[in-house]
């Protein structure tokens, strides 16, 4: 094998290879006659990345065999291109034989400067592959990677996985005279390990984005979903893309299926591009949002299951070369098992913005949807802060809610709870809307909707009015979070 | 407990682009005290190891419908880390939203059994919205509260002489090539306006010495000096009768306590504690556009004191 490149190819080969060398230790390499591939696979086999380049992406490009294939450190490769890329004029990558020891790097410099590299092959590299149809995924979205930069700094920095949740963007709607515009069907959320002894100085970062503002394509349609996938790769592709000049496209299913990232260059995905890229990430398979789905299908973590239970098998077309089919991707974090056992407020928070109201919600999930009214006057979604650090003492505060809540929100397996609301005098009453199952549900009474989303309401998390939170110093019920839909509406 | 507050633009660009910077050169993390007048920044005023730094707001500087209620007067108090605060505090700004709010609640994470409290910010605009849950410790007991109160009362007392430092710029330039002197840095204020810097070393000796500056408080009259007479000399002879005082701080304190200047102070005066007991720093803050001083801000620096028997 051997290839020639000049200019620009040299800062394209240069970031590919930067790009790859965050994500893996290894670079694989596969010549065929028609393009040069290039993959790397992390350690914990949670990421895959490929980036091809096409015959004519070279100067000059020759494959003498049906398939010419080697393994090298990339921390090798990435001392070639230690130099700035202005500074070189043009660089040969050469394979001598199928059963070459060494690949050959030449790189001639300015000033008649030529330097050569043997950088010795990995004597039986592991070659992976993974071959996901982009067709397959129902949903998407596309962003620019200034846009989706812009969006990422609200976070952390040290932040590790982040959660994207989708939603189906609602069309335009009226209520009376209003036309009420869609709500930010996407929504960012800091995930939190729990395994992680430093999730105390942790900020916790929920974003919700307008998808027609924000993004330039956004598809979805059905149940919300969420995928939380590691943000370190993430952010590695994302500078990949933005040195390319192409927007990022982002292919996902749910929870526990993974997700697949390329750039998206002008109108048309690759077509006339002489380069592609794929990243794949894999997903936890525990949802931040049903947490009851998820706990049927987790399998039990552990050194000694199989790769194939660890991860829900996608529907992929696996190559026949030796490979990694999906199955042998693990999971991002172990402590799935561990999550799905335990009762979180935050992943019953539904967001107020997503604009949910004309959504169809899966019977199992029991959800409710009901109608924000603003109420200032009798808002008490104020904290109670125990002095004495007592636990949240939820029975406590469900009791105060209406007893039309069919769920008890306390057990892990319950599906999300219907929600209540209280209107103009305090009082909470149920407001219920006809909603996928087909249960008549009481009719809206005559309220002003002040704001143009409609939120789904965990009553785990909410402060009655009535409680009195200065009575009492001994009260055990430490009040919860604001939900979403109540936050800054004062 | 409750606290529920909107951060106004002034409110925002205080914090986000002067005090939180300056603070945070100081330590990672500090209290903030809540009481229903005031809005208080303190680092190490429960302990007396450090730079002490206090930053105090009028409620109406930094927020508009602040509501505060606890059953400790009304006054609740946490530690927060500075880092995170400002973070969450620029990615708000970036919403463009109408309005930012602020609130302290108390929630559990995703798979953790208790709850943890923390200081939520939120903000709402056209494009995004955004809520960043900024942890918090717990707050403070009754008594913590109360000790806070005192150790904030007693770090009132001023000094009986203060001088004006003209450029805090050129001083900050001067404790850069000091520090890489020594460690142990001697301050002499003088009656009359004289702000002596000194430090020595077994090797070398060096200073640098203000004259002239502007006196608040008690002052006397330096009478004819003698040209010829050295600085140091000049400082002692106002020590030995009395119309100066001179304390050793730690070098590193002192260039640790220049990074006030972050908050954009309009004047600095420094003068030292009765008993020799602290460097006190005071800083003024005008009202914008004008040189009337604005008693909505108060930012005062204190550096302990090294016992002379050290050096």
């Amino acid at each position: 094998m051997e290839c020639l490149l000049t200019g620009n190819q040299i800062k394209a080969l240069q970031r590919s290879i930067n790009c790859l060398a965050r994500i893996g230790n290894e670079l694989l390499i596969e010549a065929l006659p028609e393009k040069l591939i290039l993959r790397a696979l992390n350690a914990s086999r949670s990421a895959f990345l490929e980036i091809s380049f096409k015959a004519r992406f070279f100067d000059a490009y020759r494959v003498l065999v049906p398939v010419a294939q080697c393994g090298v450190l990339l921390k090798a490769v990435c001392t070639v291109f230690r130099l700035p890329p202005s500074s070189m004029e043009r660089i040969a990558i050469i394979l001598p034989d199928i059963a070459a020891t060494k690949l050959q790097w030449t790189l001639e410099c300015l000033h008649g400067i030529r330097k050569t590299y043997w950088i010795t092959c990995i004597s039986d590299p592991d070659m992976q592959h993974v071959a996901l149809e982009r067709d397959s995924f129902p949903s998407h979205l596309v962003v620019k990677p200034c846009d989706l930069n812009r969006l990422l700094s609200n976070f952390q920095a040290s932040l590790q996985e982040i959660t994207l949740i989708a939603t189906e963007p609602s069309p335009m709607w009226t209520m009376g005279s209003k036309s009420i515009p869609d709500g930010k069907a996407v929504e960012l959320r800091s995930y939190i390990d729990p395994v992680k002894e430093s999730n105390d100085a942790a900020l916790h970062t929920q974003l919700w984005i307008d998808p027609a503002e924000e993004l330039q394509e956004y598809v979805h349609q059905g149940l919300a979903v969420d995928v939380t996938f590691s943000l370190k790769e993430l952010k590695a592709f994302l500078a990949f893309c933005e040195g390319s000049e192409a927007d990022m496209h982002i292919f996902f299913e749910k929870a526990g299926k993974p997700i697949l990232l390329a750039p998206r260059f002008g109108l048309d995905d690759s077509r006339y591009a002489d380069f592609d890229a794929v990243l794949v990430l894999a997903t936890m398979l525990g949802s931040q949002l049903r947490e009851a789905d998820s706990e049927g299908t987790l399998p039990q973590v552990g050194g000694n299951s199989t790769p194939h239970s660890q991860v829900n098998r996608p529907n992929v077309d696996v190559a026949p070369e030796p490979q990694i089919s999906l199955q042998r991707m693990q999971r991002l974090s172990v402590s799935v098992s561990r999550s799905a056992d335990r009762h979180s407020d935050q992943t019953k928070i539904w967001s107020e913005v997503s604009g949910s109201a004309t959504k169809s919600w899966d019977n199992r999930d029991a959800i409710r949807v009901s109608t924000y009214l603003q109420d200032s006057n009798h808002a008490s979604e104020e904290i109670l802060l125990d002095l004495h650090h007592h636990q949240i003492d939820q029975s406590k505060t469900i009791n105060h809610e209406n007893a039309a809540i069919p769920h008890d929100c306390t057990h892990p397996s319950s599906p999300l709870p219907s929600s209540t609301m209280r209107i103009g005098d305090g009082i909470p009453q149920p407001i219920q809307r006809h909603g996928s199952s087909g249960a008549v549900l009481d009719p809206v009474p005559n309220i002003q909707v002040d704001r143009s989303f409609v939120f789904i309401r965990n009553p785990g998390n909410w402060v009655s009015d009535t409680d009195d939170d200065d009575d009492d110093e001994d009260d055990d019920s430490c009040v919860q979070s604001t939900p979403p839909q109540r936050r800054g509406m004062f | 407990m409750k606290f529920k507050a909107f951060l106004t633009n002034h409110g925002v660009s205080l914090l986000e682009r002067r005090f939180i910077p300056a603070f945070e050169k100081i330590g990672k993390s500090c209290h903030l005290y809540l009481t229903p007048e005031h809005v208080i920044l303190l680092h190490n005023v429960l302990n007396s190891n450090g730079v002490q730094a206090v930053a105090q707001f009028k409620k109406e500087a930094l927020f508009e419908d602040y509501r505060i209620s606890s059953q400790n007067e009304d006054r609740i108090a946490f530690t927060i880390d500075l880092a995170l605060f400002a973070r969450a505090l620029r990615s708000s700004i970036s919403m463009d939203g109408d309005k930012l709010q602020v609130k302290l609640v108390k929630k559990r994470a995703v798979a953790v059994e208790r709850a943890m409290p923390y200081l939520s910010l939120e903000s709402m605009g056209h494009r995004t919205a955004v809520v960043q849950d900024v942890p918090i410790s717990n707050p403070l007991s009754r008594t913590d509260v109360h000790e806070l109160q005192t150790a904030l009362d007693m770090a009132q007392d001023l000094p009986r002489t203060l001088v004006q430092v003209p450029d805090l710029h050129l001083l900050q330039n001067l404790a850069n090539r000091l520090k890489n002197v020594g460690e142990i840095l001697e301050i002499g204020i003088t009656q009359y306006g004289d702000f002596h810097l000194h430090i020595s070393t077994s090797l070398v000796t060096i200073g640098s010495e203000f004259r002239k500056l502007r006196v608040l408080g008690v002052r006397a009259d330096g009478g004819v000096l003698d040209g010829a007479v050295s600085a140091s000399a000049r400082l002692e002879q106002a020590l030995q009768r009395g119309e100066a005082s001179a304390v050793q701080v730690s070098m590193k304190h002192f260039v640790k306590s220049l990074q006030c200047q972050l908050t954009k102070p309009d004047t600095s005066f420094y003068g030292i504690g009765q008993n020799d007991s602290s460097l006190t720093m005071i800083f003024q803050f005008f009202v914008p556009g004008s040189r009337q001083m604005d008693d909505s801000i108060s930012l005062h620096y204190r550096l302990p004191v090294l016992d002379p028997g050290l050096s």
